[in-house]
């Protein structure tokens, strides 16, 4: 499908896709400063700190579930957009500092909404997008043992709709458990292929 | 010449040829005359060639830089190559209706070369749901979304070009008549569907033609989607080939229903059951290309894909109820003649395979739509914009496309009818065998998640059974019946073409899950920025920044990073990522470079670069097994192929002269 | 080849009220998500920051490095405008700005922020689009957009005097727009 910016797009100078990296680099100290007002916003930190690899981890994992607010659905650990690497500094920033997953969403989510995580929060209304599916399942497979189990039922009662077009098919069911050895003769196989010929 | 006016006459000749086909199809189709069935053919034959030539018009405007016609003036550029040209016919939102409409009518016009005569108390029927879904199209081509309006004085010297991205990979330019081709594609099946609804002859045998008319956009479909993917991977540069973008899941939709269906129509063929299944599943796959139409044209959605809000959306969704109300209506009309003729007999049997995997096709597609529109829904209810996103796709669809997987080597394994435990467990030892080894085998070089192991059992499992299928009638040709080898398999082989191209397709399935698995749980992702001369590792990988150079077309200016890449000591390569500055475009687009080998691919993506070339900003990623992936994609095609161009080009098959002794 | 007459028309059997109820209680409710989608632009984001407390940043001024936050310039309602020199849309508004910044510049405080650029470029921007009216901070990786939620330039923020944001206006900001946002900030007086 042919792809479009949106118009949008081209009145608010949004960076899209693989981007250069435009701003001033601070050095390893302004990656890890922390943005304004994060303790005020989400408390005290409630986490372990973390450094080296356990942070790596934590920043991308978390990283995974948090979306680019101007990319195309591609969370912040994937998109290499200037604007998610930058959010995904801050992320790193506040782990490194303590702050556990559920506060650094916190801060996120209140600058920029709900939107930002890639999954809703399991509350409320949105427990729907989790609920519908599982119902829907569970109907599924319901419907599947009533169409075999049902059918079982009445088979094994006797009691089989009289029709033209069972008999031909009932020879065929009669010489299933056969058909594996069937098979290695030459004859049915043929028969066999037979069904499946134009 | 004035293109624009010629585009607009041949526009409105096709809807005037489409709905007067149209009338005539169903009027015909009740009185059954000769008179009527030529002259259906005709309006559609004619119905087709206007809507080709609407489109030859438009891409010799395109070619001539005529900015007089309102598309050329929106994405004709003289800066733009040639062949990119051409295909900015469909890189906008009305050239890609217009596009739509000649794909529309290549379809008819094959459609009726090939069937009309073949099945003449269907075809008028046929035809005339064509038509009238042609003459939809028509209306929307001469109306909300014109391409041949005349642009507003004063005509422009030069337009903006086509979207950049299109002009950054040869896949662009592929993808997307492969796509249309798969979605136009299944309105004939619908229309012979919808026929045979009419008709009321939905007794044993009207499948077949549909089945063959259903593989073939379904073929196109698995093709376009697989492009892509694999265009989001080479050019998009984040490393990843779906992000279950709305647009994304739109294209899987109507996918997921036609293998349903593919299946469901096997089923009642063999058994005479869930024929009402069948075929809802069949008006369900047309409804939701429909519905993938509207989704990425409407504005409703948030995707790179979507456009703004047009007019054309609100248009979308009324046809689209019109359409599933009207299926709902004719289904229920002929209820009385969808009683099944037989039934399953237990759940250890092939049927109850079938079932099953039916309805995993079909939670997945509702799964799909849940978590597309949910958002919607929410943002209606809540006024709070949220996000559905991989992580909740991912989840939910991974376990049930495992199980998918599964059901594929179970289902060829057991025996139609009944079987006992004992002889299911003798069909499935081996096959299970084999997958535990391929876990194992997987678990030693190195996959321990669950997840990718449980893939690889399954998928080593179905796979297994799908190459016994092929060899089991071939061995037992030449052990038992003395045939040589070459002519048991092509013996073997064209008697049973449909149920190879099937277990060939299965083969394809069990490998690209394989590769899926393996290329998201074991990526290796490095980021650095590299002077002149430093290298960086990823993976076994160790790649050194040497410098940049610069290219400028006329749409464009490229500054190129040379990137050499050592393994295990030597040189094995070069690779070049870019970053492109369009010269329409503000924000500069980046082309990754990736090197693909069997087992795994490198792939570079430049985040920063100073064109002077004294630093790189790049991030690596090592991906394993992504080959398998398109490679699965063409088996899986081929077996599309061998299973439905016979029935295609053929109109009846001949024996091969060795079995005719052996026919019972 | 079937002919026309092999097979007549199946007898009439009337329609099953059943399956019409189940057909449109699924198509129903998926044609009314998809309809509530209209006159919703997907690509607006929503503005949660509107009535919160505006974050207090700490960012280096232009002109001297000066570390420079909400405390030093609080006192005043507050015309906060995130922008860079590489945003086309950002050089039509910013003659707007340096307007407004001259007018009302006794009662409003105006404050550019730099967002995901380097200085060098930012003088040299300025002087060619109207001026340095009002100081310019410059945001290192992006901390402080990211704490108002910017997802792109330009955006402009209306802080009042008690320090909480009244509105966020995303694009460039036209003059009429400006003026009554400024207008409201002031009090209602003109």
């Amino acid at each position: 499908m042919r792809l479009l910016l949106v118009l949008m797009a081209l009145l608010v100078a949004t960076p899209v896709f693989a981007q250069e990296d435009r701003g001033e680099q601070g050095g390893e100290d302004a990656e890890l400063a922390l943005g304004p007002d994060v303790e005020s916003t989400v408390g005290p930190p409630a986490g372990p700190v973390l450094t080296g690899e356990a942070l790596d981890l934590r920043t991308d994992t978390l990283s995974e579930v948090m979306r680019c607010p101007v990319c195309q659905g591609l969370s912040i650990n994937d998109s290499p957009s200037e604007s998610a690497r930058n959010m995904k500094r801050q992320v790193r920033a506040m782990i490194a500092a303590g702050y556990d997953d559920d506060q650094v969403l916190l801060y996120f989510e209140t600058a920029y909404g709900e939107f930002i995580r890639m999954v809703p929060k399991a509350k409320g209304f949105n427990l729907l997008v989790w609920i519908i599916p599982v119902v829907g399942l569970l109907g599924g497979l319901w419907l599947v043992m009533g169409t075999v189990r049902r059918r079982e039922d009445v088979a094994s009662s006797g009691a089989l709709p009289p029709s033209a077009k069972q008999k031909p098919r009932e020879s065929e069911d009669t010489l299933d458990p056969f058909l594996a050895q069937v098979r290695a003769e030459l004859g049915a196989a043929a028969a066999s292929e037979e069904l499946d010929r134009e | 010449m004035d293109h624009a006016f010629l585009g607009r006459a041949l526009i409105l000749l096709s809807i005037v040829f489409a709905a007067s086909g149209a009338v005539v199809g169903y009027a015909g189709g009740r009185r059954r005359t000769e008179a009527a069935h030529q002259w259906t053919k005709r309006l559609a034959y004619s119905f087709g060639g206007a809507l080709i030539l609407a489109n030859v018009v438009m891409i010799k405007a395109l070619l001539a830089h005529d900015f007089a016609v309102s598309y050329v003036a929106q994405v004709g550029s003289r800066s733009t190559p040639t062949h990119i040209t051409i295909v900015s016919l469909w890189s906008s939102l009305e050239g890609s209706i217009l596009f739509w409409g000649a794909v529309l009518g290549i379809f008819t016009v094959a459609f009726v070369w090939k069937e009309a005569d073949k099945h003449r108390d269907m075809a008028p029927y046929s035809i005339a749901t064509i038509l009238t879904i042609g003459t939809f199209f028509g209306f929307l081509i001469a109306g909300p979304a014109n391409p041949f309006l005349d642009t507003p004085l004063p005509i422009p010297q030069d337009g903006p070009g086509p979207n950049p991205l299109l002009q950054n990979h040869i896949l662009m330019i592929v993808h997307p008549p492969f796509l249309y081709a798969g979605y136009v594609g299944m309105t004939i099946p619908f229309a012979m569907g919808v026929a045979a609804l009419l008709r009321g002859r939905l007794g044993a045998g009207w499948m077949r033609p549909i089945r063959t008319w259903m593989l073939l956009p379904w073929g196109f479909l698995t093709a376009g989607i697989v492009l892509g993917g694999w265009w989001a991977y080479e050019v998009l540069g984040w490393g990843g080939y779906w992000a279950w973008d709305p647009v994304e899941n739109a294209s899987f939709l109507p996918w997921l229903t036609a293998s349903a269906f593919l299946h469901a129509a096997m089923l009642q063929e063999r058994r005479g059951i869930l024929k009402g299944w069948t075929l809802i599943l069949l008006l369900a796959t047309f409804c939701l290309t429909i519905l993938g139409t509207f989704m990425t044209r409407s504005g409703v959605f948030n995707s790179v894909h979507s456009f703004t809000q047009s007019p054309i959306g609100p248009t979308f969704l009324v046809f689209l109820a019109i359409v599933m109300v009207a299926c709902t209506i004719l289904v229920a009309a002929r209820m009385h003649l969808l009683t099944p003729e037989g039934e399953v007999r237990s759940p250890v049997s092939r049927e109850a395979m079938f079932v099953m995997n039916n309805m995993l096709f079909v939670f997945f597609t509702f799964l799909v739509l849940v978590g597309t529109v949910f958002p919607l829904l929410a943002e209606a209810v809540r006024d709070v914009k949220i996000s559905v996103g991989e992580p909740y796709f991912n989840r939910l669809g991974v376990p049930i496309a495992i199980a998918i997987v599964f059901l594929m080597g179970i289902g060829p394994a057991l025996p139609w009818g009944k079987a006992t435990d004992k002889e299911a467990l003798k069909v499935l030892t081996v096959p299970m065998s084999v997958g535990f080894s391929t876990a194992i085998l997987g678990a030693i070089f190195g996959v321990t998640q669950p997840l990718p192991a449980l893939t690889l059992f399954v998928s080593g499992f179905a796979g297994f059974v799908a190459l016994r299928d092929m060899a089991a009638p071939v061995l037992v040709r030449h052990n038992r019946g003395g045939v040589a080898w070459g002519t048991a398999i092509s013996e073997a082989f064209w008697r049973g073409r449909r149920r190879y191209g099937g277990q060939i397709v299965h083969l394809g399935v069990a490998i690209m899950a394989v590769g899926i698995a393996l290329s998201s749980s074991y990526q290796k992702v490095a980021e650095g920025v590299l002077d002149a001369g430093q290298t960086m590792m990823v993976g076994d990988y160790t790649l050194r920044f040497d410098g940049t150079r610069q290219e400028t077309h006329p749409h464009r200016r490229s500054t190129i990073a040379t990137m050499t890449v050592q393994k295990g000591g030597k040189t094995v390569g070069i690779l070049e990522p870019r970053m492109n500055h369009y010269r329409m475009q503000m924000n500069p687009i980046g082309t990754p470079a990736v090197r693909s080998s069997f087992t795994e691919d490198l792939y570079l993506s430049v985040m920063t670069i100073d064109p002077n070339g004294s630093y790189v900003g790049m991030r690596a990623f090592v991906n394993p097994a992504i080959y398998w992936i398109w490679i699965a994609s063409g088996i899986m095609l081929l077996g599309c192929i061998i299973a439905a161009a016979p029935s295609l080009l053929f109109a009846r098959a001949p024996l091969p002269a060795g079995a005719a002794g052996a026919r019972a | 080849m079937s002919g026309f007459d092999d097979f007549p028309d199946a007898a009439g059997g009337g329609i099953s009220a059943k399956a019409v109820l189940v057909g449109l209680a699924v198509v129903s409710p998926l044609i009314l998500i998809l309809a509530l989608g209209f006159g919703r632009d997907p690509n607006v984001m929503d503005k949660p920051l509107n009535g919160k407390q505006a974050p207090d940043f700490e960012l280096p001024r232009l002109v001297d490095g000066k570390l420079t936050g909400l405390d030093d310039l609080k006192g005043k309602p507050l015309v906060v405008n995130f922008w860079a020199t590489w945003c086309r849309p950002c050089a039509q508004e910013h003659p707007n700005l340096v307007q407004a910044a001259r007018q009302w510049g006794e009662d409003v405080q105006f404050v550019g922020i730099v967002y995901q650029d380097k200085n060098e470029a930012v003088n040299a921007w300025l002087d060619r689009n109207g001026g340095k009216a009002y100081p310019t901070l410059i945001d290192i990786n992006a901390k402080a957009a990211i704490a108002y939620g910017v997802y792109g330039v330009p955006e402009t923020y209306f802080i009042g005097a008690d320090g909480v944001i009244r509105d966020k206006h995303v694009g460039p900001i036209p003059w009429p727009v400006l003026a009554e946002q400024v207008r409201k900030l002031r009090g209602g007086a003109s």
